[in-house]
Order: structure tokens, then C-alpha cells, then sequence
């Protein structure tokens, strides 16, 4: 798996069942992620741009979303196993 | 030497202190390493109460100097370990300890041989140990700080307390419920050949002796829901723990709220069979701010631990999200089980405080 921080628009209209979210979740299997930007609600509310997400993701998710113009990969890293014990 | 208790030596202290309730701690075992010893220490190292200390270390890493105890790397697994004698697992019963590592990782902890149960790493991972499982991402430590640690046995598992560094009051960083093997020894390990770390005032003591908090398993707890239905309410501290279990995991989203200011204001987690993911919701408009899509089985735990303005999320053990930018609804305390749907079950929800004061002089 890797780790990769995205610039995503937001999708959703903000109403129950349609909250705003990145964009990229939708479109692609994210394992899971998390908004680093964090504008704050009424933000977005008022002017949804651009954010800043760090997704899990697997290999060939993560070259797709490279080769879609509608989101930026902004860096990516192999996910080293744990060290033990 | 005993920093804890500022202004007093530590052999002013020992055994007991007698705190201003008049009750004297009386500690089951003490070891402050007043005197300077060169390696190798003595297998059965005598100490201030109780003892002695076990120690086991082929490789002359482990001295004493400055009132501290020194190890500084390890010979081989669990080569050097100091250990206190078996202790009962009883509710309550703590080993606290001062560390300050100077170099990659050791161990302490309850262990039960050579085996970290109930356990913190000691380290920069921010790792602890519960039932021998590992969980990652709870505290931040710095290498060259002093921190102080304690482990509290419950019937099963540990609650893992930290002080130091950021933590500028004692600081509830995991509540652990899996494992109740019993005896343990109070021990610390040194788990690299190039660690270094100091260790100070390594204690055992039943806390639930005086602070009646720990004298059970949920004495902490600010809020505890036995098998709560949608619409079951409770009060957390701001700053808390918040946990639940599911027996049956709902197959359809099922929400908690938490630092609710009321019904159009608050944090939501949202959580089923399919995932874990948290939402903010402001005046009514909810914003996903984190999502995780692992399964998640019946008997799934779930933890959110809310500090300031980073919320974390954990389901079954493992850390799944954190939101950085919380600011909203810091000091809200309201707790919801707000959804229940998709057959799905909570046998117990538990809020405990994030930080607590501990009796002083223990």
C-alpha cells in the first residue's frame, strides 16, 4: 500500500446524505483518508476549493489517479511494513 | 532520585509519603538508584521498599550513576531486563517509572516473563502494548526528555498513562480491555544494541488505595452506557476517550456524536461493517473530514480519542484517521449514540477523560 497526499476538489452539496467530501474518494477506491487542509466549514459552505487530502492506497489506484487530470498527486511513499517487536 | 515529588528527596520519601489526606502510599516495591554501581549490577539488586529487582544482563550494559538507572543497548532478546517480583493482576495496581531515552527503543511495562503485556515503548513510535498487541501513533515522545509513565492494571488490560514532554499533566493514552494474565513483573528492556535510556523512581503501588477512581474498572469513567439505544445521551469531558463495542456490527452506517453542542452542531463518527469515518457537521452541513474502508467484524471496538484540535480514530486496535484541524466544538461534551441501524448492537459505550490528576506523591 501507499501513502499519497492529494489535491482533490470537494464533491457533495452539503445536506444530510450528500455531505462535502473529497472528490477523489468517489472516484477512486481509497483505502482510507484524511483532509489535511481543513478549511473550515463555513468555508467551504461559501467557496468549495481545492484541497489537500493523505489517502491509503494501492499501487494501481494510485497510477490512476496520476494519470487523471482531474486531481494532483502531490507525493507519494511505499508504506513500509511495521518494525517488530 | 525522585523528581516527581519536587522539593522532596527521594529518601525523605521512602517508603511512604504522607500525602496531605493524611493516608501514607505505601508502595509494594521502590527503587530510586540513589547509589552509584558500576556494571555488572548484582543479579538481585536490592532496592529502597519491597524487591529486589531481578536483573538479567550478560552484557555489563546496565549501572547505575547520578540516581538513575542507565542501560545502554542490549546483548541479545531481553538481554539486559530488570524485573520486580510477580505481582497479582489486581484492579488498580500501578507500576509507574521515569524515563528518559537518549537513543532508540526499550520497553516497560507489565510483562508476564520476558513478554511486554501491558506495556509502553519507549521510543519515539509512540507505541504501547496491550495484551501483548501492539498499537501505534498514540503519544509523541522526543528522545532527551524526561517522561513519566504508568500502567494500571484493570481486570483486563491497562489503562497507559503519560506525563512529560507535550504532556504537561498526566495524560490518558489508551484505555486497554483484552488480557488478563496474571502474574506480572514491573519490568523495563532494553530492545537495541545502540539504545540508551535513564530510568528513574520505579514503583508498584495500588492506586485504587488513594484514588477511589481505581479501586474499579470504570471508576475513571465519565460516562459508561450498557447497551444503549439510538438516542441514548451521555457527558464526556472535552478532551476524552470515547469508546464502544459491537457485538454485532451494523451492516448499515450507525452514528455516535461527540462534542455536541446541540442537534445541528457536533462531531459524528459513522461507522458499520464497511468502514469508520468522521464527520463534522456545522449549522446542519456535514463535511467528511476522514474515512477508513476496513472491515469491520462483530465484537469491533471503536476509539476516538479527541485532544485540543486533533481527533483520532481507532477500530480494533489499529489507527485509522486523524484530523489535525478540529477546531470546532473544543469544549462541546455532549455524547449521542444518534443511529443504530443495520441490525447493529453496542454493548458498551465508555467516555473517559483525556487528562487526569493523579494523587500526589505517588
Amino acid at each position: 500500500m501507499y501513502r499519497a497526499r492529494i489535491r482533490t476538489p470537494y464533491a457533495g452539496s452539503g445536506v444530510e446524505g450528500d455531505p462535502f467530501r473529497p472528490a477523489v474518494a468517489d472516484a477512486f477506491p481509497l483505502q482510507g483518508w484524511q483532509d489535511l487542509t481543513g478549511h473550515p466549514a463555513e468555508a467551504i459552505s461559501a467557496a468549495p476549493g481545492p484541497y489537500e487530502i493523505g489517502a491509503i492506497l494501492d499501487e494501481e489506484t494510485l497510477n490512476a489517479i496520476k494519470g487523471d487530470g482531474a486531481y494532483e498527486l502531490l507525493e507519494s511513499e511505499l508504506i513500509p511494513d511495521e518494525v517488530g517487536p | 532520585m525522585n523528581r516527581l515529588a519536587a522539593g522532596i528527596s527521594s529518601r525523605a520519601v521512602a517508603p511512604g509519603i504522607l500525602r496531605a489526606s493524611g493516608r501514607a502510599i505505601q508502595y509494594l516495591m521502590r527503587a530510586t538508584f540513589s547509589t552509584s554501581l558500576a556494571a555488572p549490577l548484582p543479579a538481585s539488586l536490592p532496592v529502597d521498599v519491597g524487591g529486589p529487582l531481578t536483573v538479567v544482563d550478560t552484557g555489563n550494559k546496565v549501572s547505575q550513576s547520578g540516581g538513575e538507572l542507565l542501560t545502554g543497548g542490549n546483548t541479545t532478546t531481553s538481554d539486559p531486563i530488570v524485573q520486580s517480583p510477580a505481582f497479582v493482576r489486581l484492579v488498580g495496581r500501578a507500576f509507574f517509572v521515569r524515563f528518559n531515552s537518549i537513543a532508540l527503543r526499550a520497553f516497560a511495562g507489565w510483562f508476564n516473563g520476558t513478554a511486554q503485556l501491558e506495556a509502553a515503548d519507549v521510543d519515539t513510535s509512540g507505541r504501547v502494548y496491550i495484551n501483548g498487541t501492539a498499537l501505534t501513533g498514540l503519544f509523541t515522545q522526543a528522545f532527551a526528555t524526561y517522561y513519566d509513565l504508568a500502567i494500571v492494571l484493570r481486570t483486563a488490560g491497562a489503562f497507559v498513562f503519560v506525563r512529560g514532554g507535550i504532556y504537561t499533566t498526566w495524560t490518558l493514552i489508551w484505555a486497554g480491555n483484552a488480557g488478563t494474565t496474571s502474574p506480572l513483573k514491573a519490568s523495563i528492556v532494553a530492545i537495541n544494541g545502540t539504545s540508551s535510556q535513564k530510568w528513574d523512581d520505579f514503583r508498584v503501588l495500588d492506586l485504587g488505595l488513594y484514588d477511589a477512581r481505581f479501586a474499579t474498572d470504570f471508576g475513571l469513567a465519565t460516562a459508561r452506557l450498557s447497551g444503549p439505544a439510538a438516542g441514548a445521551t451521555a457527558q464526556s469531558t472535552a478532551d476524552a476517550l470515547i469508546e464502544w463495542t459491537t457485538p454485532t456490527t451494523p451492516t448499515v452506517t450507525s452514528n455516535v456524536r461527540f462534542r455536541k453542542v446541540d442537534a445541528s452542531n457536533y462531531w459524528e463518527v459513522r461507522y458499520s461493517t464497511t468502514g469508520f469515518a468522521l464527520f463534522e457537521v456545522v449549522a446542519g452541513v456535514p463535511t467528511s473530514r476522514a474515512s477508513d474502508a476496513t472491515a469491520n467484524a462483530n465484537g469491533a471496538r471503536f476509539v476516538v480519542i479527541a485532544e485540543g484540535a486533533v481527533i483520532k480514530g481507532y477500530s480494533n486496535n489499529v489507527l485509522r484517521w486523524t484530523y489535525s484541524s478540529a477546531t470546532g466544538f473544543q469544549t462541546a461534551t455532549g455524547v449521542e449514540v444518534s443511529v443504530l441501524a443495520g441490525g447493529g448492537v453496542i454493548s458498551e459505550l465508555v467516555a473517559w477523560p483525556r487528562f487526569v490528576t493523579l494523587p500526589g506523591g505517588v
